[in-house]
């Protein structure tokens, strides 16, 4: 029987950016009772080597046409047989250019291209059914330090992993996988017939705080590698021999290089707990062979080389995973056109950076306790001002007072509204330096020569020109000031706020009164004019307690009641560059 | 609360045996402690050098049975240990007083078993003293602590029936490289063995262990495992022991990956250590012991193997290879184990390549005072030998980089060929012009 076939909605919505007839691979998993296709990929001028980009268990499943003439059955075909090996019956999408939503689907059966209904899911749909594994262990490798000779180690370390040698542990479970004939630790042996992944995915998480899930929507199932110091007593009768020590003088230099797992893997939430082995050894060999190519690419004979790593990346609308290995440490720019050719091969926009280092995917295990929290605006409800809303784009995080052991209570909040907007770039990709702290904002208005020297250490105030002076200075930051010449005036900013959240999506910093505030959203209602501010307030002095900020109302929307009607404010709009 | 100790009625026979007409006998328990109870296993005498005659504890000298005890403690598999020591008299020693001489014998004893990765001292600081006098035929039995040197008294109860055991087993796999650095102090081979001891040490402490593939619960006992399984699969608790005769209890030890290191470095060393082969590790305890005694005691018996058999190599070595200046692969000797005739119980011995069973059969006798009767049957060999000429080639791959060097040796020959081949040709085209123009 052939399988359903389903489409991700983000897939289809994907395809109206193409301009031009082109053939396409098409990704996806493959279920017991059907095959998604998840990802699209085209060819782009400069060809990233993308093997290993998708997760594991994600394979070319498909190819699809877009062109103004009908296809042509017999090459299609040989495309099919010729490209897609992980099924015997490859999946064929064509569409008319400029009519992406009209798609027809095609099945390869018998040598004949049968057509086949097909349905469109939305990514929670699909998540639904799927789980992330991710999977991490370091390990390090030495070996001499010609590039044949680690070449060498690597493959030695990656031939290692075959036999055997690798368990896996459920993060925060007493669940181990030790193998393939199904040996599984822990108290799931109640369940009825063979463990499968979501017993554990139900077993490990947590009560699942509402507040929780909409900051992390994906499910992702943490596992980490071990070593097994112990050979299984049953597989081999042969005895091994007693330790041996082998010694060997010789100066030389010796090169030690770390290798990190971190990969991830999608698989159905029904696979069996058995067979969860093999895939997770099979991404730990398409993690080794990333990181080798990496290193190998970008390094020189005989020179030290750089360390490969991963970054993981689940940019908006594209509905998967990316997985890009760079050298540690490179710069942006020469990577640009790697870039680009990720946002052409996926079919993303080219206004705004998706694949740079602030625009990785936050994993919930991999936040530092204690650390700012990320957009806890995403866990309000709207306003039932029924006006046109806009809201910041992308992330931040939520600075305000007492952070990082610091007592700025009644005098640094101006300083923590420009860390939100330092971070927000930071986030977008669009800067690589860290948030500034308030000794460096300091200094850099020092060394504008807009303060005194007396100004490091102080407690001094700033305003909204000093916010665009440091964002300027630090992260070539243009901001647009906007001045307001009393509270009660900015029922007339909707028009402008909403411009700015729709076409930059920014936070904006506004400060009068002696308070400083951010604003984070928009939510203006034409017809009535009425408009609400969604506020993020500095002043906050507690814990990073996400219940507390919300419930309190240190991150909600406001009207316009909240501005003092006989103060004066300045609005700081930090411009956005285009591009990637 | 008494401390109780509990003997096999051999245990008893073997001591109305001992006869006390010319001299008083000295000698060590061995045994376990779980649960606050000692458990005999064995009794093993102290050889006097002859011609002495121990006529009175007086004349024991402590350093033999502290020595004793250490060779002792070797051929002991992990969980099991010198537990105290036994006195066979004409007289009854622990009669009204508790003879001080017993203090140093204990604190010399406890102080040999300190040694370590020997971990011949167990949990509890307490050593049993257990005295037989021939002529009221009767046992009695004191307990010292060997830190604050208060004595306690202790009963012993004769047991009709064998004692339970549950073997457990795993077979550790060493395979490790070390550097030293070129900046690091020179050591000898037997600071580079305790430099391999203290790393296996440590990684055994933060390792995992699984026990049948299960992680279980610390507190909980040996015996729970095979309750547990029958009751799920025939839903009647029965005996279980005769299949865990049959089926050990496996150890899977899982170790975390998360090295420091973040950043690719280069290092300037001159001396690599690789060190591979396989431990066989088989324990055997207490049902009652728990889970996390039970860890313990497979990282002791590892520990004790390696660090024992790194020892003999060290000692059998002239003093001239403890400094060796060149490549050299070290054998350390291999495991037997060997079966206590009258008990399940295993003790183990180290036979250095070339030697026999009788080698083995010859320091059980000596030390444990175990006759044995065959010795096909009763020593099982449990690791393999490496023929070290018949790995000749292997072993040259190990050692990592030789064949690297000979490969650019032969490009460069290569180039000095073709760059010498060129010049020849070049001469010859040159002299034939030469010669032609003439």
């Amino acid at each position: 029987m052939i399988p359903l076939l389903k489409i991700s909605k983000s897939l289809v919505n994907k395809l109206s950016r193409i301009k031009e007839p082109v053939f396409a691979k098409l990704y996806g998993v493959f279920l017991e009772t059907a095959t998604i296709l998840l990802s699209v990929q085209v060819e782009s001028k400069t060809d990233n080597e993308l093997e290993f980009t998708l997760p594991t268990e994600v394979d070319l499943y498909g190819l699809l046409s877009i062109d103004n003439k009908e296809f042509n059955a017999s090459e299609v075909k040989e495309k099919l047989q010729e490209q897609v090996d992980v099924t015997d019956n490859p999946i064929f999408l064509f569409c008319c250019l400029g009519k992406t939503e009209e798609i027809t689907a095609y099945v390869l059966v018998n040598d004949q291209l049968q057509s086949r209904p097909f349905v469109i899911i939305s990514e929670q749909e699909i998540y639904d059914e799927l789980v992330h594994v991710r999977l991490r262990g370091n390990f390090f490798i030495s070996s001499n330090i010609e590039k044949s000779s680690y070449e060498g180690a690597v493959l030695d370390f990656r031939n290692s992993v075959t036999t055997g040698k690798l368990a896996f542990n459920f993060s925060k479970t007493p669940i181990y996988l030790l193998g393939t004939e199904c040996e599984i630790g822990g108290n799931l042996s109640e369940t009825s017939g063979e463990p499968i992944v979501g017993d554990i995915y139900e077993h490990s998480s947590e009560k699942k705080k509402k507040v929780d899930s909409s900051l992390y929507p994906l499910r992702i199932l943490d596992v980490v590698i071990f070593r097994k110091l112990t050979q299984d007593t049953t597989s081999s009768s042969d005895k091994e021999h007693a330790p041996i020590c082998i010694v060997t003088k010789k100066l030389k230099d010796t090169l030690f290089i770390p290798v990190k797992i971190d990969v991830l893997s999608l698989i159905s939430k029904q696979t069996n707990l058995c067979r969860l082995y093999d895939i997770l050894v099979e991404s730990v060999i398409r993690n080794l062979k990333a990181f080798q190519l990496t290193l190998t690419r970008h390094s020189n004979h005989d020179d030290v080389p750089i360390l490969p790593e991963v970054h993981h990346f689940f940019p908006d609308d594209c509905g998967h995973f990316l997985s890009i290995w760079i050298p540690k440490n490179i710069n942006q720019k020469t990577y640009e056109s790697s870039r680009a050719a990720l946002h052409e091969q996926f079919l993303l926009p080219k206004n705004k950076p998706l694949f740079r280092k602030g625009n990785e995917y936050v994993f919930k295990a991999s936040i530092p306790g204690g650390a700012p929290l990320i957009n806890p605006h995403e866990t309000l409800k709207n306003t039932n001002n029924e006006g046109k809303i806009a809201l910041v784009k992308g992330r931040y995080s939520y600075y305000h007072y007492n952070q990082s052991r610091m007592n700025d209570s009644g005098w640094g909040c101006a300083y923590r509204s420009l860390q939100t907007l330092a971070s927000w770039f930071k986030w977008q990709g669009y800067t690589d330096k860290e948030v500034p702290t308030f000794d460096e904002i300091q200094k850099c208005l020092v060394d504008i020569g807009d303060k005194p020297s007396s100004f490091i250490g102080s407690r001094q105030w700033i305003g909204s020109m000093e916010v665009h002076f440091v964002l300027n200075t630090l992260l070539g930051v243009t901001c647009r000031i906007i001045n307001v010449s009393n509270g009660a005036e900015m029922m007339y900013q909707g028009p402008e706020l909403l411009r700015h959240f729709e076409d930059y999506g920014s936070p904006v910093m506004i400060g009068g009164g002696n308070l400083a505030h951010t604003i984070i959203g928009v939510d203006y209602n034409e017809t009535t004019g009425n408009i609400k501010f969604l506020i993020l307030d500095p002043h906050y002095t507690g814990s990073e307690d996400l219940q507390v900020i919300v419930s309190k109302g240190w991150c909600s929307w406001k009207g316009i009641e909240f501005w003092n009607k006989t103060s004066y404010y300045n609005m700081c709009l930090p411009l956005v560059p285009l591009g990637i | 609360m008494v401390r109780t100790v509990v003997a096999c009625k051999n245990i008893l026979s073997y001591l109305e045996q001992v006869d006390t007409s010319v001299s008083l006998t000295i000698g060590l328990i061995l045994g376990q402690t779980c649960n606050g109870k000692d458990y005999v296993v064995h009794l093993a005498k102290t050889s006097i050098p002859p011609p002495l005659k121990l006529r009175n504890i007086s004349e024991i000298n402590d350093l033999w049975v502290a020595d004793h005890a250490k060779q002792a403690t070797k051929m002991l598999t992990g969980g099991m240990h010198v537990i105290g020591v036994f006195l066979v008299s004409d007289k009854d020693l622990l009669g009204s007083s508790f003879p001080l001489e017993f203090k140093s014998v204990i604190s010399q004893l406890n102080k040999a078993l300190s040694a370590e990765y020997l971990y011949g001292n167990s949990e509890c600081n307490e050593k049993l003293i257990m005295a037989y006098c021939s002529k009221t035929r009767s046992v009695k039995c004191k307990t010292l602590d060997g830190i604050t040197s208060s004595i306690k008294p202790a009963e012993i109860k004769f047991c009709e029936d064998n004692m339970k055991w549950i073997k457990l087993e795993c077979k550790y796999q060493l395979d490790e490289t070390y550097f030293l650095e070129e900046k690091s102090e020179d050591m000898d081979l037997r600071e580079q063995m305790n430099m391999i001891l203290k790393d296996v040490n440590n990684n055994l402490k933060s390792s995992v262990i699984l026990y049948d593939g299960e992680l279980k619960d610390e507190d909980e006992t040996l015996d729970s495992i095979g309750k547990k399984q029958k009751n799920l699969r025939s839903g009647k608790i029965a005996h279980t022991d005769i299949e865990r005769d049959s089926k050990p209890l496996t150890a899977t030890i899982l170790q975390s990956c998360n090295e420091k290191f973040t950043d690719i470095c280069v290092k300037n060393t001159h001396l690599q250590i690789k060190i591979v082969g396989q431990i066989m590790c088989t324990i055997w305890l207490n049902p009652m012991i728990s889970f996390k005694m039970a860890s313990i005691s497979i990282i002791h018996d590892i520990m004790r193997s390696l660090s024992t058999r790194l020892e003999m190599h060290w000692d059998s070595l002239i003093e001239e290879e403890h400094k060796q200046d060149s490549n050299s692969i070290h054998e350390p000797p291999r495991r037997v184990m060997i079966a206590i005739p009258y008990s399940k119980v295993t003790v183990s011995d180290y036979l250095f390549p070339g030697e026999g069973y009788e080698e083995a059969k010859n320091s059980v006798e000596e030390i444990l005072g175990i006759k044995l009767d065959g010795l096909n049957n009763v020593i099982q060999e449990v690791e393999g030998s490496v023929d070290i000429n018949a790995f000749g080639t292997n072993i040259s791959q190990m050692i990592e980089g030789k064949i690297q060097e000979d490969k650019e040796h032969s490009h460069t020959l290569f180039i000095i060929g073709s760059v010498f081949a060129l010049i020849v040709l070049i001469l010859s085209i040159v002299v034939h012009f030469l010669i032609k123009h003439l």
